[in-house]
């Protein structure tokens, strides 16, 4: 009896990877298939293209993107501070510290960044004479960011079995060595994925910071939008944009995913 | 090792796990304690490792008062060697590495130093070929020996050994019973906790019964097994010599 569809199609039951040609293949297809919807739906818009005004001001995108370069990197680094503190409060024997960072990572998680960043900027930073847009801005974000890389960091620390410790208390390593030794290299291979998505994630909050004037790429794609009237062509270059920034950093998450998946 | 215990008390919850026991055991080479699954063997064994902290009582070893702070109690557990049911090695650590890990962090060896005794010890146990594998590449039986090389490199006063076959196939267990067995011979004090009556009687020199969280009886090896005095003794005999 005749195949209906190829084997090409199909990823391989037995758990081998798919083959590189039909992998390719199947991508095409894919790309080629959610092309030709915004094709058509472009082709459909009575819309008069506007690019050269819009590249008049190819000088403020790219400033915009860098500024959100800068940012991100530095509220990464920050966050993973902040988390890093707050994941271990969040397991610390003294209560009081342990309340605290519930409060924090649930307060966090559960209210809209958008909120956040109004209240730290009008209300918070303006009570404690800080009035660097720039500065309170990273924070925020740093601050949004680590609530949830604390969870991440919470979990994987909690993924190391009762019985690792028990061994590590009775061969006499201290709190300390047991997680500098036994603790930290098993859950850096763990969380490692998680915590690259999550920082392409924070690439994309960044963009909320346009709201208190940071200058960075969304606040410039709107400036741009404003002076020239041409909405698409100041925000197609700006999606395009983060994409340049959030799909190597998901890619490299996914890569360590498949590195890390059978190493014990 | 010389053993005593005056009133120890440990509740978990509810649950009363060792009930004001007291008793002074003679010098022993070689302790067994066996009784019914959840009498308090594991946790009299554990109180003496320096893990458990009883809520009253007083543990002796060889005269000396065992303080139950945690600075003491961490000087105490880096002078005894434990043994655990599920191995407990580090799988992230080649069986080497798990050998050196307490060498090096908790007994001031230098790495090459670490090495050496390390290297030697698995030697000693036939392991050498696995010396560079991680412990999900060795079989239930190589992991518990790496974790009795583990235990025995740092040169221990005694060895506390808690069910170490029990997680085990027949033909693994033998080879880590042989183990035990050889380091018994050549005079290494240890304390056993386990299931296999015929490797008790043959490897011990005192037996302890521990049921209900008390010592029900305590003697000579081969006294406990030939004649047992109390009722519980004997119908716990009675059950697992059946078969």
């Amino acid at each position: 009896m005749g195949k209906l569809v190829p084997d090409i199609l199909f990823m391989p039951d037995d758990g081998r990877a798919a083959p590189l040609i039909s992998r390719v293949a199947a991508f095409a297809v894919a790309f080629l298939m959610v092309s030709a919807i915004f094709l058509f739906a472009f082709s459909q818009l009575q819309y008069g293209w506007n690019w050269h005004a819009v590249w008049q001001y190819r000088q403020k995108f790219l400033q915009g993107w860098l500024v959100t370069v800068l940012i991100s990197a530095v509220a990464l680094c920050l966050s993973l501070l902040i988390s890093i503190f707050f994941a271990l409060a969040r397991r610390s024997r003294l209560l009081p510290l342990r309340y605290l960072a519930m409060l924090y990572i649930e307060g966090v998680r559960g209210t809209p960044l958008l909120v956040q960043i109004l209240v730290f900027f009008y209300v918070v930073a303006d009570a404690f004479g800080i009035s660097n847009r720039y500065a309170v801005g990273i924070l925020t974000l740093s601050f949004f960011a680590g609530a949830y890389l604390s969870e991440i960091i919470r979990a994987g620390i909690e993924s190391i079995g009762e019985s690792q410790l028990e061994s590590a208390h009775a061969i006499g390593l201290t709190t300390f060595q047991t997680y500098r030794f036994v603790i930290l290299p098993q859950v850096v291979k763990r969380i490692l994925p998680p915590l690259a998505g999550q920082f392409a994630s924070l690439i994309k909050d960044s963009s909320l910071l346009s709201i208190i004037a940071v200058s960075e790429f969304t606040l410039n794609a709107q400036e741009v939008n404003s002076f020239t009237f041409s909405t698409l062509e100041s925000y197609l270059p700006l999606a395009a944009g983060y994409l340049l920034l959030t799909l190597p950093v998901s890619l490299f998450s996914r890569y360590l995913e498949q590195k890390y998946r059978y190493a014990t | 090792m010389q053993l005593s215990f005056a009133n120890l008390t440990k509740t978990f919850g509810l649950r009363t796990v060792l009930d004001d026991i007291s008793i002074v055991l003679p010098d022993v080479h070689a302790l067994v304690v066996i009784g019914p699954s959840g009498g308090g063997k594991t946790t009299l064994l554990r109180t003496v490792a320096g893990l458990e902290r009883p809520d009253s009582g007083e543990v002796r070893i060889d005269g000396k008062i065992l303080h139950f702070d945690e600075a003491s109690l961490l000087k105490h557990r880096r002078s005894v060697g434990t043994v655990f049911q599920s191995f407990n090695l580090f799988p992230h650590l080649t069986a080497l590495e798990n050998v050196i890990l307490p060498l090096e962090r908790a007994h001031g060896y230098g790495h090459l130093q670490a090495v050496e005794a390390a290297q030697a010890i698995l030697k000693r146990f036939q392991l050498d070929g696995h010396a560079d594998k991680k412990p999900a590449q060795l079989s239930g039986g190589q992991q518990q020996r790496v974790a009795i090389a583990r235990a025995i490199a740092i040169k221990p006063r005694f060895l506390l050994l808690d069910e170490p076959t029990s997680a085990l196939d027949p033909e693994m267990t033998s080879e880590v019973l042989d183990i035990i067995g050889e380091l018994r011979d050549e005079g290494r004090d240890l304390l056993l906790v386990t299931h296999h009556m015929g490797f008790a009687r043959t490897a011990a020199d005192h037996c302890l019964f521990v049921a209900d969280g008390r010592i029900v009886e305590s003697g000579p090896v081969e006294r406990l097994f030939a004649e047992p005095h109390s009722m519980e003794l004997k119908q716990f005999l009675g059950r697992v010599m059946r078969y």
